[in-house]
């Protein structure tokens, strides 16, 4: 008995090794310094870099990486001054991924009927089905989601706290406490945010439909 | 003898033939991804067949394959044939068999002429397996396909079946399997110094099941060598346009075309930024105010300036929401913000002529009211932090130039009195602001002082000539302060008090959940600020609006009251007041039914007491207009229409508007709505079905000009049906998404109309970087109590924007 558990132990740190090595997403676009921390080796990365399970990747500043997974289910757009720990699972044929968020920006596209995709960061822990969101935290932990299509799941990893943040709206979370829901536009967020989100246009466009097709368009010119 | 002999043949060979029978039902169909086995089964002589051959080729082709079928056993008479090479096939399988006796006789099935008349099967090809290559790299969402590009290829789906040795990558025509790394779950193929134009690669492989896959042809388009820009630069740019033409049988026909061309970009070259904006229109006119729009900015780390149009906000009271076509001016440390702003907020417009009348023969002509230039200086600055505590020191000047207008613009030709006032005018303002607990609870407060001369024609007046004209006298010489600002009669109050401050408080608290705002403003009746936008006079304004949200946000309430009154310090005889309450609720739970109710109230009145005027006539001055509206929206999506989920809703909307007082007007109207509102799920279409409601019912007062006694009310009943249908559609994922849609209403009772929409257009993202949108559109309209009232309005839109 007390081999077969030894036996065990060992095929299940082999076959953990085994997994680890396997590629689970792509660096498909890296700008500025972007460094690769894999088992306590670091190197800086460019495009095209293979991405294994447990990888962490620190954006240095002014630098940018865009990451896309092997299901081709998930784009996540790392920003400056960010560490992102890529951590997934395969289950069956479908691949769940739960990245860690330690610091710093993502933005993040995520397509229906694919494997779980979840963000956690210190405090909360956000998951999302067909969605288009960025995730930011601050020097403290906390957590502010903006939620830019679909619909995103936050939930605090102390309390239990959630809140569902849909299309247009924005939440903060402490970690501990009620999260708040609002309204965002695009203002909102930074100019270099902005930018990294390919959102460059000062212009914001609001179209209107009332329930009889009358349409009218809004424009505002913001600096 | 002869014929003994030929019978005995016959017999031989019958007994010799005859024995074999042979039995053979195919299949109707092959699948590809499944084993090819092939039996022909031998109903008699069995022990007499020596072999059979299969004979087998695609459908098209000009030769057989051979193979031997497997011969089983007298308990089971049969003979089997399996091969590979029929998953290759694609348009059918052609085949028949050779039988072989022991004497080497053969038997062919089908019989006669088989390799031309064979049996026929056609192929089922086996599932898609091109799917299961996931192209990672190149993603044309996110990547510059340059001479060098990155193919990466996921294999994630099928890593556990693939038989990684049989992976084969053929990039425009060439093997190239040997320079490619090919890991679990991924094949990276790094491209190179590639032509410009179209590259194909294809994947393909076989599984551990021996089944061939290959992956979809890709094909990546590498761009001409653009030239390296030292600029970091990105912008768009964009042209719309929209031509409207109005077709009216009773009146001339109206065409408005409008042209609009947007252009922004940004860039940095090293410290230096930069961004630029320019918006150009059709509708600009010199003889109006401008609509084209258009800046370029530079900045360095602190400093920004500003060149063009800009809309800089220096608080409530000071400059606000006014486009200022200038020069601004912002340094930037932290704790410290110093603003500048200077140019002109309206540009001079000369007025038009006409005659005005006729004396002896004459014609007189007169000038309709020009507009001067008006100049305005604006600075602010600003010491700590938004997140923490600020204060702010605001302060404005705003003043027409005299110069900049022709005397004939805004002097009457016929008494000389100015029908134009140019106008001087000071704000100087203090604002602070508290914010605490990560501005969850933020304190502020603004006050303002201004100084506002209506008239500035004439310049200032010596202070002898203005305490003579205002009846006494005033503690400051008028001429000393000619170069800040312009004193004469026309400033009101000559010496200010407390008419000519302004100030606002306010409260902003989001706490659990409860988003509270409240702020309270006064304004002095002699207020006055040219370069803030509409700022009621003698006005004390109180508003609180609360909303707060529940059960993990689904259910929200918003609450709202909001108080206007004029007669700020009760310094006249009657005062306005106007009063709006506003209640909402709406729960909506994902994926469940929902429902919302709200109701708004608004009450405006003053203390006037009406009373008879010159004994025969009448005038009512006396203010009570109460309005009201109750919605009520419920909304159900029903998941289980399965080929198209589909959201149904219900709106109800009731509300009124009664004049109390004068009894001008009383409106009543009943509005409902049903709509559906449907996802196809096989298809890639979302449609829309409206069905709108509404009962009017009117009453309408007017009053005799002479006496002043209403005329006895109009009634006015009417009702309102309309049907709208749209459908939408989503091909090449999303990026382009034709539309159609369509409405016909119909007025009924006291009026008869009717009207039908129709529109057709498309959005249409072209890459990630180029959008187009076009619309065409048609209106009619048509009053049924007028004769021949028929009006169209055709519309065409078109918005093309390119990103850089």
């Amino acid at each position: 008995m007390k081999y077969l558990r030894i036996i065990i132990i060992i095929v299940f740190i082999f076959s953990s090794y085994l997994y680890s090595l396997d590629t689970i997403a792509l660096t498909i676009k890296v700008k500025g310094t972007v460094e690769l921390n894999r088992d306590s080796n670091i190197k800086e990365i460019i495009t095209g870099e293979e991405l294994y399970n447990n990888d962490i990747l620190e954006s240095k500043k002014d630098s940018f990486a865009a990451i896309k997974f092997i299901d081709g289910s998930s784009i996540v757009k790392l920003f400056p001054n960010s560490i992102l720990e890529i951590r997934t699972e395969k289950e069956g044929k479908q691949l769940n991924k739960n990245n860690f968020l330690k610091m710093g920006e993502l933005w993040a596209k995520v397509t229906q009927h694919t494997g779980k995709f979840e963000v956690e960061t210190p405090t909360t822990v956000v998951s999302v089905k067909g969605t288009t969101f960025l995730l930011s935290i601050d020097k403290n932990g906390e957590t502010d989601l903006f939620t830019f299509s679909g619909e995103v799941l936050i939930k605090n990893k102390v309390d239990g706290e959630s809140a569902l943040v849909g299309e247009g709206k924005k939440a903060h979370s402490s970690g501990l406490g009620p999260i708040e829901v609002l309204d965002f536009n695009i203002t909102d967020l930074d100019e270099e945010m902005r930018e990294y989100i390919e959102e460059i246009s000062n212009v914001l466009e609001i179209h209107l439909e009332n329930p009889d097709g009358e349409k009218k368009e809004i424009i505002i010119e913001f600096e | 003898m002869k014929n003994v002999i030929l019978f005995i043949l016959i017999i031989f060979i019958s007994s010799l033939y005859g024995e074999i029978i042979l039995e053979h039902q195919g299949p109707l169909t092959l699948k590809t991804d499944e084993p090819f086995v092939l039996t022909l089964k031998i109903r008699d002589g069995f022990n007499e067949i020596y072999k059979i051959l299969f004979f087998y080729r695609e459908s098209g082709a000009l030769s057989y394959f051979e193979v031997e079928m497997e011969k089983g056993t007298e308990s089971n008479p049969i003979f089997t044939v399996a091969s590979n090479n029929i998953i290759n096939f694609e348009t059918g399988l052609e085949y028949y068999f050779e039988v072989y006796d022991k004497n080497d006789n053969l038997v062919t099935l089908p019989e006669m002429r088989p390799e031309i008349n064979p049996f026929r099967i056609a192929i089922e090809k086996s599932a898609d397996f091109s799917d299961l290559f996931v192209r990672l790299s190149p993603d044309p969402e996110l990547s510059d396909i340059t001479e060098d590009f990155i193919i990466a290829i996921s294999l994630f789906a099928i890593s556990d079946d693939l038989n990684y040795d049989s992976v084969k990558l053929i990039f425009d025509g060439k093997d190239v399997t040997s320079s490619t790394k090919i890991s679990k779950n991924m094949l990276i193929y790094n491209v190179t110094k590639s032509k410009e134009g179209k590259h194909s690669y294809q994947i393909s492989g076989e599984l551990l099941s021996g089944e061939k896959i290959t992956s979809n042809l890709w094909v990546t388009e590498v761009e001409s060598k653009r030239k390296e820009f030292p600029l970091n630069l990105t912008g768009n740019v964009a042209f719309r346009t929209k031509i409207h033409t109005v077709v009216d049988s009773l009146d001339d026909g109206v065409t408005d075309d409008r042209y609009d061309f947007l252009m922004n970009f940004r860039g940095k070259y090293k410290k230096l930024g930069f961004r630029s904006k320019l918006s150009l229109s059709s509708r600009e006119d010199k003889n109006k105010q401008p609509v084209n729009r258009y800046n370029i900015a530079f900045n360095v780390p602190y400093f920004e300036v500003v060149g063009g149009d800009l809309t800089p906000n220096y608080g409530t009271f000071t400059v606000n929401g006014k486009n200022i076509r200038g020069i601004h001016g912002k340094f930037t440390v932290p704790s410290f913000k110093l603003i500048t702003s200077y140019g002109n907020s309206y540009r001079s417009i000369n007025g038009e002529a006409y005659v005005d009348s006729t004396e002896n023969g004459q014609e007189i002509t007169n000038y309709t009211n020009g507009t001067f230039q008006r100049k305005t200086f604006a600075v602010r600055t600003e010491v700590g932090s938004q997140s923490g505590f600020l204060c702010g020191l605001s302060f404005s000047k705003t003043k027409d130039k005299l110069s900049s207008l022709n005397e004939k613009y805004y002097i009457s030709q016929t008494d000389s009195f100015p029908t134009v006032k140019p106008k001087d005018n000071l704000v100087l303002a203090l604002d602070t602001r508290l914010a605490l607990l990560n501005q969850r609870l933020i304190f502020g407060a603004e006050g303002a002082m201004s100084l506002y001369n209506n008239n500035i024609i004439g310049g200032t007046m010596s202070k002898d000539s203005l305490e003579a004209d205002i009846g006494h006298s005033i503690p400051f010489d008028p001429e000393t302060w000619e170069n800040i600002f312009i004193i004469n009669k026309n400033v009101e109050p000559i010496i200010p008090n407390l008419s000519n401050f302004a100030y606002k408080t306010y409260l902003r608290i989001y706490l659990f959940r409860n988003l509270l705002n409240f702020s309270y403003t006064g304004i002095g009746a002699s207020f006055n600020s040219l370069s803030a936008n509409y700022l009621p006079i003698d006005a004390k304004i109180l508003s609180i609006i609360d909303n707060f949200t529940l059960i993990d946000n689904q259910l929200a309430i918003n609450l709202s009251f909001n108080y206007i009154s004029d007669n700020l310090y009760d310094e006249k005889e009657v005062t306005s007041e106007s009063t709006n309450y506003f209640a909402q609720l709406f729960y909506r739970p994902p994926g469940q039914p929902y429902f919302g109710i709200s109701y708004c109230s608004n009450i405006s009145k003053n203390n006037y007491k009406s009373e008879e005027e010159n004994g025969s006539s009448y005038i009512d001055r006396s203010l009570d207009v109460n309005s009201g509206n109750f919605a009520f929206s419920i909304g159900y999506p029903v998941n289980k229409i399965v080929f198209a989920p589909t959201t149904f809703s219900f709106n109800f909307n009731t509300s009124f508007n009664k004049d109390e007082a004068a009894k001008l007007f009383d409106y009543k109207k009943n509005y409902l709505t049903l709509t559906a509102k449907s996802e196809f799920m096989d298809l890639p279409l979302y449609t829309t079905l409206v069905y709108s409601f509404s009962i009017n019912d009117n009453i309408n007062r007017t009053y005799d000009e002479n006496t002043g006694f209403g005329i006895d009310p109009v009634k006015i009943k009417s009702n309102y049906n309309s049907i709208y249908l749209k459908g939408a559609f989503s091909f090449e994922e999303d990026k382009l998404k034709p539309y159609i849609d369509f409405r016909y209403s119909i007025e009924g009772g006291d009026v008869s109309k009717t009207s039908q929409m129709f529109n057709l257009g498309s959005n249409y993202n072209i890459g990630r970087k180029t959008f187009m949108n076009a619309e065409f559109g048609m209106v009619f309209y048509e009053d049924n109590d007028i004769e021949n009232s028929k009006v169209s309005h055709y519309n065409f839109r078109f918005k093309i924007k390119q990103k850089f």
